[in-house]
């Protein structure tokens, strides 16, 4: 009897939990546009496209509902760019995040074979590592020119950079707006196209001093993805 | 939709920060506003916040009322305005940090914590007149010329260059100007001393293979001079350290450590130049960077005293989110621009370099013509 249940238990909660469920590989561009209150008026701060990698799950919930959630490798850079004469310095930002992320969808079927979808939730991320690469002028490595004026040189520079916890914020987290259309390829799978639009409310770093500019992220990802049955 | 709106308000309310804002404003129209430009400025200019011990978050609180008090047309408050600022800057340890007053009733005042601090101290002396003594070592025929185009209070640009006992060369200046005034038209210029050392360091064949360069005294000035003067002493791309700037707006956003370098145009071929570098508690700035380039090379050696501690180089922001800047019509601040580590990695700002042999030399010496520091680096090329 006892056993009997246990099966009866396991069967119905594998019916819930995975029937109809799907997966996703996805791939794509990230647009991430830094927010700072504070610049310099001789930088632009500019947003900065990177690759984006996810797999995310799907569970229908009713009919025309799924909850979809996922795990993705979600780089957010920016970079801070001279102006007018001082246009050749640059400096790339970029932030690694490993990204969890958790969405409602609503899906309008248009055929057979197309179907919209269109949701919104939350994410959070985990910031794994970050990068400063660039040019900058390297005012010591002056070139003796032999005439009164001489030239600076300018440095290319490529560095890992090592994460503080007491400055930077490890954790992000904000709300995913998102919109996506799949077109079904053959009986198992669907190619799907998406965009998601990520608005961070936590600061990229911690609150350390007063005056302190903010630094937040808005990235709009779009993916191209595969996405396929994973259980009946 | 209303709970997408109640979520669409509780972002916002977390996005809000409590803490003030502290606006610097390009028009500055009383001391409250004199106070917040400078303290914001400081705030994101300054590069040495982690290495400071001044809490400027608690100076604003403590000196932000104290300003409030004060009134622009009232001349004692002006006045007094010059000891709140020294005193909110007394512990800053940047070399460079200087504050000049445009304002005519406080106009003489200058304010230059670090110095202040090192005159309280007893190892402190002023300037002092080497060349007296060192002619005294120097082989007739030696080069001296002053440029008072290029003075600093009042004290011309002076270069000497001479043969000591017809094998090691020497050479000193009292500030980093050379290239200027070899270039000029003047004829003051100090393009013989110059031409004569650089006549006798030929990159071609050896004349000479041991070089003394006296920067003690020596104060800094134009970065173009470090390959004007230096690159003759080294064959090829030689590292002497890494600089770093600050990009970002906040306190710690460096970029990263880039490794600077000199493009020696010595030949390869010649015997190398054994270099000794002479500086004291007043060779600071460029100085201080031209004694990382010429320790750079293990077999060169650095005696005198503890240098300044003034690593960075000054310049506004028209680079980096760093340096100098001005608050309207009341003062101008230097502040250095960019964070200079040597090749060992250490960071100096504050704290100056420690010479290799730290030998020291009294007023009384000097006027018997006696340079123990000199005579300590001859010995050490013999």
């Amino acid at each position: 009897m006892r056993l009997f249940l246990i099966f009866t238990f396991f069967f119905f909660f594998y019916q819930i939990t995975f029937s109809q469920t799907t997966a996703e590989v996805n791939f794509g561009g990230s647009f991430n546009k830094n927010l700072q209150s504070i610049v310099n008026s001789n930088y632009n701060i500019e947003n900065a496209l990177s690759l984006n990698t996810s797999i995310q799950i799907n569970k229908p919930l009713l009919k025309e509902w799924l909850i979809n959630f996922g795990l993705g490798f979600v780089p957010k850079d920016y970079i801070y760019k001279g102006k007018g004469n001082y246009s050749v310095i640059e400096q790339r930002v970029s932030n690694s995040y490993i990204q969890f992320n958790l969405c409602g969808y609503r899906k309008i079927a248009i055929g057979k074979r197309i179907v919209f979808f269109i949701g919104a939730g939350g994410f959070t991320g985990y910031l794994i590592a970050r990068k400063q690469s660039g040019v900058l002028p390297n005012i010591y490595n002056v070139l003796n020119l032999n005439t009164p004026s001489n030239s600076v040189s300018l440095s290319n520079f490529s560095e890992n950079q090592v994460i503080d916890e007491k400055i930077d914020n490890r954790f992000e987290i904000g709300i995913r707006i998102s919109l996506g259309v799949s077109l079904k390829v053959n009986a198992r799978g669907r190619l799907k196209l998406s965009a998601n639009y990520d608005y961070s409310i936590t600061e990229q770093e911690k609150q350390y001093m007063l005056n302190q500019s903010t630094k937040l992220n808005r990235t709009l990802m779009t993916t191209i993805g595969y996405e396929f049955q994973l259980f009946k | 939709m209303r709970l997408f709106l109640i979520i669409f308000v509780l972002v916002l309310a977390l996005s809000c920060k409590k803490e003030p804002e502290i606006i610097a404003r390009s028009n500055n129209e009383d001391f409250s506003e004199i106070f917040n430009s400078f303290w914001s400025k400081v705030n994101q200019y300054y590069v040495f916040w982690d290495i400071e011990k001044t809490k400027w978050d608690e100076i604003y609180y403590t000196y932000s009322p104290k300003f409030t008090q004060l009134n622009i047309n009232d001349a004692n408050d002006v006045k007094a305005s010059v000891a709140l600022f020294r005193e909110i800057s007394k512990e800053l340890i940047d070399g460079h940090f200087l504050i000049q007053f445009n304002n005519n009733l406080i106009k003489d005042s200058i304010i230059n914590p670090v110095q202040i601090k090192k005159r309280l101290t007893s190892q402190f002396y002023t300037q002092r007149d080497y060349l007296f003594a060192d002619t005294n070592y120097l082989d007739n025929g030696f080069l001296h010329r002053a440029d008072n185009d290029f003075s600093i209070n009042g004290v011309p640009l002076l270069v000497t260059c001479g043969k000591i006992k017809d094998s090691i060369l020497y050479f000193s200046c009292n500030q980093f100007k050379l290239k200027k005034s070899y270039f000029s038209l003047s004829t003051k210029s100090i393009r013989s001393v110059v031409d004569f050392f650089f006549n006798n360091v030929n990159t071609s064949f050896t004349t000479f293979n041991k070089v003394i360069i006296d920067v003690r005294g020596n104060l800094g000035g134009d970065i173009l001079d470090l390959a004007f003067l230096f690159e003759r002493l080294f064959e090829g791309n030689q590292q002497y350290g890494s600089v770093q700037y600050k990009i970002g707006p906040n306190r710690f956003d460096f970029s990263s450590w880039l490794p600077v370098y000199i493009s020696g145009i010595r030949a390869k071929s010649l015997q190398p130049l054994k270099v000794v570098i002479l500086a004291d508690k007043n060779s600071a700035s460029l100085s201080e960077i031209a004694i990382q380039l010429v320790k750079s090379r293990k077999e060169n050696l650095f005696v005198g005293d503890t240098t300044y501690g003034a690593s960075g180089a000054t310049f506004d922001q028209q680079f980096f989110n760093s340096g100098s800047f001005v608050v309207s019509n009341f003062m101008s601040v230097e502040l250095s621009a960019t964070r200079f580590k040597s090749l060992q990695g250490h960071l100096f700002e504050g704290v100056g370099i420690v010479p290799d042999f730290n030998i020291t030399v009294s007023n009384q010496q000097l006027a018997l013509k006696k340079d123990l520091v000199l005579e300590k680096a001859i010995s050490l090329l013999k």
